[in-house]
Order: C-alpha cells, then sequence, then structure tokens
C-alpha cells in the first residue's frame, strides 16, 4: 500500500525519507494533472494585441464620440424633439463612458495586476457592464424608431407632440434595466490576490454557481434582444422600401445601409456571444490547450466587441447630410479656416464612404456638389412618400410645411 | 503635424509595452483535474500548497501542491492531512 488512499482514515506519518525516488522521472505521472498556466510567449502576445486593440479604439472611439456629443449640444439642443435624435446623443454619451474604462483596463494589462483599490474596481467594471447594455440597447430603439417612422406613418404622427416625453422615457428605461443587468458586477467585482502570485487581480468573486452562469446568461440576453429586434425593423423597413418600387439610387443607398449596419453589429458583437455560449452549455475542458484556446478567444471576442463603440458615430450619426453639416460648422466655428474646412471634407468624406453616392454637403457654396436634384413634385400621402421625407433628403417644396416628422428624421 | 504626433504616440506606447514585464494572468490559471491518490512519498516532499476555489475563473477546488518545481492538483480533501504532515515536519537547515 504505498498510495494515499481517500477512503481511509488513518493518516499515519512515515517519515523514511526516500531520496532515490524517481517518481519525477515519469513524464505520464501528472498528465492532465498539473496547473494549466499559459505560456510567457502567449502572455506577451496577448497583452501587446490588446493594448494595441485598446489604444486605437480609444482614440478613434472619443473623437468620433465626442465629435457627436459637442454637435449635439451646441448646435442641436433646440432640435432634440424625435426620438432619433435623443438616441443617438445618449448613445454616443454610451459609447464614450464605455471607451474611458480602457485606460484603466490598459493599465492593468500592462502591469498585470490591479492597483487602483477595490471601489475603483466595481466602478470600472459597473460602467462597463451599464454602458455595454445601454449601447445595444440604443441600437434596437433606434431601428423601432425608423420602423416606426418608416412602417407606422400614422400613429407615428399622432405621437409627434409628446416625441420627446417617450424618448427620455425609453432612454431613462434603458438606463434602468442596464442597471439591473449589471447587478452581478456591480455586487461581486473585487480585488483579489492572483492565484500563485503577488499580484492582484480585479475580477468576480462568486461564491455561488448559479450567480456566474446568470451573469453569463444577461450578457447573451444582452445581445440577442437587440439582435432580434434590429433584424425584424430593419428587415420590415426593407420590405417596405422594396414593395414601394423604383430603383432610385437612394433607396439603394437606404438599403445597403440598413444591411450593412445589421451586418456589422453582427461582425462585431456574435463572436463574444458565441464564445460565451460555447462555456455555458460545454462542459469545463480537462486539456490545457483547450483551456487556453477558450480563454484567449474570450479574449480576441471582446477585444472585437469595442470596436462597435468607435463605429457608431459613423454608421448612425455621420450618415445624415444635416449632422456632416454640423460637424464641419463646428470645426469651423473651433477655429479652423476655410482651408481647414475644405481639407476636413474629403476626410468626413472618407468617414461616410460606405455611402459612396451621398451628395456632397450643399450648405457650403464653395464646396462642388455632383448632387443635382430632381425636379420638385409634390407626392402623394402615402408611406412611399414619407419614407422619401425621412431618409432620401427631400428638397423642401416652396409654399409647402415642412413638417415635423421629416425634417427630424432627415439625418439618415 | 498630425500624423507625426500620432506616430510619436504609438511609438511611445510599444516601448513602454516592450519594456514592461508582463507578470499578470490574461488567461486563468486552473487546475482543471486532479489527482485522487498519490504516493506518501510525493506528499512527504511538498514544501508547500495553495487552495483553488470556484469564486473567481476556475471551475474546480483542488490542492496545488509545490513538488520538485512542479504544481501538482490534488484533491481539496488532501488539505487536513497534508496539514498534519506540514506541522510534523522537521525543518531541514
Amino acid at each position: 500500500m504505498g498510495s494515499f488512499d481517500l477512503t481511509t482514515e488513518d493518516y499515519s506519518l512515515n517519515y523514511d525519507d526516500d531520496d532515490d525516488y524517481n517518481f519525477t522521472t515519469d513524464p505520464s505521472a501528472f498528465f492532465g494533472k498539473e496547473l494549466c498556466e499559459a505560456s510567457p510567449e502567449q502572455e506577451r502576445n496577448i497583452t501587446i494585441v490588446q493594448t494595441t486593440a485598446f489604444l486605437v479604439v480609444f482614440v478613434l472611439g472619443v473623437i468620433g464620440n465626442g465629435l457627436v456629443i459637442a454637435t449635439f449640444a451646441l448646435y442641436r439642443r433646440l432640435r432634440l424633439r424625435c426620438m432619433t435624435d435623443v438616441f443617438l446623443f445618449f448613445l454616443a454619451l454610451s459609447d464614450m463612458l464605455l471607451l474611458l474604462t480602457l485606460p484603466l483596463q490598459t493599465v492593468e494589462t500592462l502591469i498585470g495586476s490591479w492597483e487602483f483599490g477595490e471601489p475603483m474596481c466595481k466602478l470600472n467594471r459597473g460602467m462597463y457592464a451599464i454602458n455595454t447594455y445601454s449601447g445595444l440597447l440604443l441600437l434596437a430603439c433606434i431601428s423601432i424608431d425608423r420602423y416606426l417612422v418608416v412602417v407606422c406613418t400614422r400613429s407615428m404622427r399622432k405621437r409627434s407632440s409628446g416625441t420627446l416625453f417617450y424618448s427620455v422615457l425609453s432612454a431613462l428605461s434603458i438606463a434602468v434595466i442596464s442597471i439591473m443587468f449589471s447587478l452581478p458586477d456591480l455586487s461581486f467585482s473585487s480585488v483579489d490576490n492572483v492565484l500563485n502570485s503577488n499580484l492582484s487581480s480585479c475580477d468576480m468573486k462568486v461564491s455561488e454557481v448559479k450567480w456566474k452562469l446568470w451573469a453569463q446568461i444577461a450578457k447573451i440576453a444582452g445581445f440577442c434582444i437587440p439582435c432580434i429586434t434590429m433584424i425584424v425593423c430593419y428587415g420590415a423597413i426593407g420590405h417596405v422600401l422594396i414593395h414601394t418600387g423604383g430603383k432610385g439610387w437612394r433607396r439603394q443607398r437606404t438599403l445597403w445601409l440598413m444591411a450593412l449596419l445589421v451586418v456589422l453589429f453582427l461582425l462585431f458583437q456574435l463572436p463574444y456571444t458565441v464564445v460565451l455560449l460555447i462555456k455555458i452549455s460545454t462542459p469545463t475542458p480537462t486539456l490545457c490547450s483547450d483551456w487556453t484556446t477558450l480563454h484567449i478567444m474570450e479574449i480576441v471576442t471582446r477585444n472585437l466587441a469595442y470596436v462597435r463603440c468607435c463605429l457608431n458615430p459613423l454608421l448612425y450619426a455621420l450618415v445624415g447630410v444635416r449632422f456632416r453639416n454640423d460637424i464641419i460648422r463646428l470645426l469651423t466655428d473651433a477655429g479652423c479656416v476655410c482651408k481647414c474646412v475644405s481639407q476636413k471634407a474629403p476626410h468626413l468624406g472618407n468617414g461616410s464612404s460606405i455611402t459612396p453616392s451621398s451628395p456632397a454637403p450643399t450648405t457650403l457654396t464653395h464646396i462642388p456638389s455632383t448632387y443635382q436634384p430632381g425636379k420638385n413634385t409634390s407626392a402623394p400621402d402615402t408611406p412611399a412618400a414619407n419614407t422619401a421625407q425621412t431618409f432620401f433628403f427631400p428638397t423642401p417644396v416652396s409654399g409647402k410645411v415642412t413638417s415635423v416628422i421629416s425634417w427630424c428624421h432627415q439625418i439618415i | 503635424m498630425e500624423f507625426r504626433s500620432s506616430c510619436l504616440l504609438l511609438l511611445v506606447c510599444f516601448t513602454i509595452i516592450i519594456l514592461t514585464d508582463n507578470k499578470g494572468a490574461a488567461i486563468p490559471t486552473c487546475c482543471l483535474s486532479v489527482l485522487r491518490r498519490i504516493p506518501k512519498r510525493v506528499l512527504r516532499s511538498v514544501r508547500t500548497y495553495e487552495v483553488q476555489d470556484t469564486s473567481g475563473h476556475c471551475e474546480i477546488k483542488a490542492l496545488i501542491l509545490h513538488f520538485k518545481g512542479k504544481k501538482i492538483c490534488a484533491h481539496p480533501k488532501l488539505e487536513r492531512f497534508l496539514k498534519k504532515m506540514l506541522k510534523h515536519k522537521p525543518k531541514k537547515p
């Protein structure tokens, strides 16, 4: 009987020192039973990739979302009277707050330890979670709002007087839902020593397995709800646009733009959700290589989800001509001379290169406009006409009062 | 000017990255399975051990035995025996 058997209660201590014991020379003795650690090369590669991604996303995201927030604050304060404008403002604010959590995570990645204390740990992870959920839910609300404008035009007109109230109420509801989804992160985040080292780590410490499971389910729900909503709403809008007939370039552009919104959302958010589903539905891997691969996939896909935060300004705000005019005006008022503006304009054009057929801004006369507006005809009051007013940059007809709905929703 | 400052910023950041000796664990360090039977002679050579629990990223409870430069994952029920053995073990000068 040379082995310790868990069933026996005999803890007799035998202190015969057998220095000739060659147990360690047997390579298969501890196969699969050693501590699973990533190699230093893997750690260094992860650090480099993660830090570089954080820096790029942070710089681009702060610039893009900052421009959107500044434009709303300076030029659209009196025009926050329709749903999409309010949602776009809160989306930019939410993405900005999410990006502000990246510097602390970058420092933690570089140093390898969390040095900012437990209150900052909870705050950083809480802000990350809350703004992740609110950003996703705001994207869903934007698609719902566009659906209402295009498909349910009559009911939309009835609500036009109370639009601001409903949009603020929706935004507050999103904030409450996001905070509820983030309660596990807020409650269980703490600073603890990393196993087998003196370094600290800011992580969730959950004593009951069910809370860990609920946190992962909340992340998956936080993705599935906006995803289904966007596919349904933009699908319905596309259906209406296709069946109103015509092959105008603006209708094609809108269809391509909506498809692009859904595809990019799936591209950047779906991989992380798939990895979480794999972690939940499959048993814990027993091989060290499988464990390492799974966590590398989680890190890569989570960083991929950050990229959405710096794409949102391009996809949702800067797509509108009116918004680009406001941003050019902002840059002009900030001290840039006309030459700077003329240099900036192509850059903004590159920002919306996803729509190459987009007309140039028409309010700046010194920028040549390649878009020739067609003849103005009084269109019948049909969903197609309202669709054109919402999505296709209409030219106001003299003598016709532009409705609040069409004016508010010219941003796309 | 803007492009130059951006390149300079990236260069500084890459320098910081390269100079930093990363010791953190981006990938969790965990036992994935445990030994249930260990020879007593191996247990006597254990210098120290750690306890892994399931509150963090790890999925199972385990003891991590530091044994001749290796870290062996053992069943957590061995902790009581290890405490006794380490308590009575004579210190080697």
